[in-house]
């Protein structure tokens, strides 16, 4: 393994770039500063509905794939439960394309608790 | 030990404290490290703890690496002679006076730390996988997945919808799974060398474990022969290991989050 920063770090050279990425990706542990001004305030708001329409789409979802998994649940359901969620991730898309939000901004941190999502 | 004559603090011109860490009174406490931006750093003692400091006029800290490289070489210089308690990058209290009053309200919690890390290090083990090779291998050697996949040509637009739900629900559940046992019997091997560990799995879908282990110092090569021969285990896996560090991980005092708050 490769030494490097006065022999405390500890890495194979072929996978020096691969640990680079992640920790360069992963959030940062500094606080982080609050930017409230009037003109993302609408978009906070937006994101913060947005997140929590996902949360529970999401969860809606999940519940209907267990019963699926489970076989709970009857041919015409599977087929109705399918067309609404379709029709709901549409619209999901089309209100984050509205609002200019990525996937990523739709999530929240609870501290110690980590991300919603 | 008098940590009075160690103290070369310039009264009156900065008001504020830049902290580095909580030390154990015990040994030659050496100051000779300079802290952020070339300041002199002294020790505010109580009873047999202390306050390691420096004069700094500003209330925050630029987060620069000469900054932080500073604050780091300060606590290690310290580390090599006496238990410390790191602080977090960037903890400033205003005043002297608000520094004695947290060493004194969480007097017994800075010494139960203290006694905690003493004699020992912090080492870290980060590991990565390649989640699209697990995939491909779950999905090639998972009967319900592979069934799902075969049969979703033939279902409506909805059906299919759910199906591929399922199976990517299928896919991650498997996934997780299988980095669970990994990351467990690493952990198992690894906590076996080590007084106290705190981990974190599936960081990312690359990173499946990022952990810090709390090693005595007569342990470190015992830890390193073990993460070494892990490794060897376990060649498809991407292995970085740090250390050792000062116990920033295992201090349980919520007295830093409290700090900028702390009213006499």
């Amino acid at each position: 393994m490769r030494k490097m920063m006065d022999n405390r770090i500890y890495v194979d050279r072929k996978h020096e770039d691969d640990f680079i990425q992640e920790l360069k990706s992963s959030p940062s542990p500094l606080p982080q500063k609050v930017n409230a001004n009037p003109e993302n305030v609408e978009r906070g708001l937006a994101k913060l509905v947005l997140t929590l329409i996902e949360l529970v789409r999401r969860l809606m979802e999940k519940q209907a794939i267990r019963r699926i998994e489970a076989g709970s649940l009857k041919d015409e359901e599977i087929e109705r439960m399918g067309e609404t969620f379709m029709k709901l991730e549409r619209k999901m898309e089309e209100l984050k394309r509205e609002f200019g939000l990525e996937d990523e901004d739709l999530n929240l941190n609870l501290g110690p608790l980590g991300d919603l999502m | 030990m008098d940590c009075s004559e160690s103290r070369k603090r310039v009264s009156g011109s900065a008001p504020h404290k830049y902290m580095y860490g909580i030390i154990l009174r015990e040994g030659k406490i050496d100051f000779a490290a300079k802290g952020v931006y070339g300041s002199d750093v002294y020790c505010l003692p109580h009873c047999e703890i202390g306050a390691i400091i420096s004069d700094i006029s500003d209330l925050e800290l630029e987060i620069a690496e000469e900054n932080i490289l500073a604050q780091e070489r300060v606590v290690e210089a310290m580390m090599e002679n006496a238990p410390i308690l790191p602080m977090r990058f960037g903890t400033i209290v205003d005043g002297e006076e608000k520094v004695l009053a947290m060493l004194k309200n969480y007097y017994h919690d800075f010494v139960e730390n203290l006694q905690r890390v003493r004699g020992k290090v912090e080492l870290g083990v980060k590991i990565l996988w390649e989640p699209i090779a697990v995939r491909e291998e779950i999905i090639h050697l998972n009967h319900k997945i592979k069934t799902i996949r075969q049969t979703l040509e033939k279902l409506s637009p909805s059906k299919r919808y759910l199906q591929e739900k399922l199976e990517g629900h299928l896919i991650e559940t498997a996934t997780q799974g299988r980095a669970d046992a990994l990351v467990t019997n690493i952990h198992a091997r690894l906590k076996r060398c080590a007084e106290d560990s705190c981990l974190r799995k599936m960081v990312s879908p690359k990173m499946i474990l990022n952990a810090s282990y709390l090693v005595l110092r007569e342990r470190v090569d015992d830890f390193r022969k073990e993460f070494q021969s892990v490794r060897k285990q376990h060649r498809r896996l991407a292995f970085l290991y740090s250390g050792p560090w000062p116990p920033y991980s295992f201090i349980t005092v919520k007295a830093q989050e409290k700090i900028l708050s702390v009213e006499e």
